[in-house]
């Protein structure tokens, strides 16, 4: 998605479901990484997912006091469209999301 | 898509409708006020319709359960706020209504109340973990039904229409009830009305739900009929707790604060079958509301975070959600245990309830009136302007919610 709005850009990706390549959900997206690609145009760089992006929200003073610091980067490439929730590439643990769950997941025999 | 299907959803949403704060709230207030509160009674009602389908057709249309939309429209902090005072005023919930089900199994059997919490909470947790979500929401609300003998017992004592009626019409309490005590305890049950009826949980449940049963654009009609017939009816339901107490208990004296007083009701037409007719419905009522507002925090929470959730995966195959629903049952367990009875729990969740509603009900009118979402199934002028009025009411009623509680004492002065 390119925009000369960046806003228009959070507000597409930010704080939507993520499903990865077999549907299966596996987190929100936190924040984003947004790069001017062109003079005046904008684009989405990567996803960030999980508790070490919180602080990056607003406001400070209580994001920050949240627990967890743990975040994953998945690039744009990763992406393969966006609306009521972003869609992805590849599967969640091949990308390192949801890592409590798929652990879960293993433990049981159900991954 | 087939009659006995929208039968069946009718029925379970007239069963399911009444939980342990409306039998409470409802009894006291037809005791104390007698019929000048239905008219509040009837416009919550309206109320839950209209954000009740309005969170059906979100969930049919965009495949998004309420969460999802609070935290895409209000952003992390203010939805992670929401998250917070919604867990805490639903685990309230449902620990009322698994002291609620202890109280009902003990004036069964005459065992101990805490063993009976105890094996109460570990049958909910065996429903949830064996049954499919269909069949957990069509046992206990079809099961319900046992509480229309509050209904037959309502015509049997020769109910008073005319006052019923009246009651119909806007107005403050009765005459003789004018001083400011009366006036405040009025105010006080009447906030305790609306967030009994339009408790938020109920939509958090009801939007999963529509997702747990994979609705889509087809579903709409049925969605519209089990939100306006189901839960018009399961008010009309409601509404003969206020008629018979105001009938029975107000010209007594008795104000009814305890489960076994409300079984009276049946009990004084039908006898001892009334009673017993009665306490089964309201175990079963209660029971599923017990499974709804646990299952809604573990919603709420899968939601939030993005985690697999819902009843139509095995629980191996969402173990958060699992996990979040186990430890909502062994936290609700918990308050029972701290000996707090369940109609005190039924107060306290009234009043969080409330504060939560308008924080709940903003992101879902934003996105049902919003045509990148809903398509051509966006709101229209009358759901827009409905669903903004009854924002207002809501909105008025929280704000107003705290101060009349710690004025009434809980509607007790």
């Amino acid at each position: 998605m390119r925009t000369a709005d960046p806003k228009k850009l959070i507000k597409a990706y930010r704080d939507l479901p993520i499903g990865d390549r077999d549907d299966e959900l596996c987190g929100i997206v936190d924040d984003i990484e947004m790069a001017e690609t062109e003079p005046g145009i904008w684009e989405m760089t990567a996803l960030i997912v999980g508790p070490g992006a919180w602080p990056r929200r607003r406001p400070r003073w209580l994001t920050g006091l949240l627990p967890g610091r743990r975040q994953v980067r998945v690039d744009a490439a990763d992406v393969a469209s966006t609306g009521v929730s972003v869609r992805l590439l590849k599967r969640a643990d091949e990308l390192g999301l949801a890592p409590v769950e798929h652990a879960l997941l293993k433990h049981f025999g159900t991954a | 898509m087939k009659p006995l299907e929208l039968f069946l959803g009718v029925l379970t949403a007239v069963g399911g409708f009444v939980d342990i704060s409306e039998l409470v709230f409802m009894s006291q207030a037809g005791s104390r006020f007698q019929y000048s509160l239905i008219w509040v009674i009837v416009i919550a009602t309206i109320g839950i319709m209209v954000f009740g389908e309005m969170s059906g057709r979100v969930a049919a249309m965009s495949r998004q359960p309420l969460f999802n939309v609070i935290r895409h429209r209000l952003g992390f902090s203010l939805g992670l706020l929401t998250l917070v005072g919604a867990l805490i005023s639903t685990l309230i919930t449902c620990a009322a209504e698994i002291g609620g089900v202890a109280l009902v199994l003990q004036l069964l059997s005459g065992w101990n109340y805490t063993l009976l919490a105890i094996g109460a909470a570990a049958v909910f947790m065996l429903t949830i973990y064996l049954m499919p979500f269909k069949w957990i929401e069509r046992s206990y609300g079809l099961l319900g039904l046992f509480m229309l003998v509050f209904g037959a017992a309502f015509l049997a004592l020769v109910p008073s229409w005319h006052q019923i009626g009246g009651g119909l019409v806007p107005q403050g309490p009765p005459p003789e009830q004018t001083s400011t005590r009366d006036m405040l305890a009025y105010g006080y049950f009447a906030v305790a009305l609306i967030s009994a009826i339009m408790f938020p949980y109920e939509l958090y449940f009801y939007s999963s739900g529509a997702i747990e049963d994979g609705w889509s654009s087809k579903d709409l009609l049925i969605n519209r009929v089990t939100t306006f017939l189901g839960f018009g009816l399961g008010s009309m339901l409601a509404i003969t707790l206020v008629c018979l107490s105001a009938q029975q208990f107000g010209p007594r004296g008795i104000s009814p604060e305890m489960i076994g007083t409300v079984v009276l009701q049946p009990g004084l037409a039908f006898g001892k079958v009334g009673i017993l007719l009665g306490l089964l419905g309201i175990l079963f009522a209660i029971g599923g509301a017990a499974i709804e507002t646990c299952l809604a925090c573990a919603y709420g929470v899968s939601q939030f975070f993005g985690w697999r959730w819902g009843r139509h995966k095995a629980p191996k195959e969402a173990p958060l959600f699992t996990l979040a629903w186990v430890v909502v049952f062994v936290l609700a367990l918990a308050i029972v245990l701290t000996g707090i009875g369940p109609v005190d729990l039924a107060e306290y969740a009234i009043v969080t309830s409330i504060v939560v509603l308008p924080l709940s009900f903003l992101p879902l009118m934003l996105v049902a009136r919003d045509r990148t979402f809903m398509r051509d199934k966006a709101n229209g002028v009358l759901a827009n302007t409905m669903g903004w009025g009854f924002y207002a009411l809501i909105v008025v009623a929280a704000l107003a919610a705290i101060p009349l509680y710690l004025l009434t004492a809980g509607g007790k002065l």
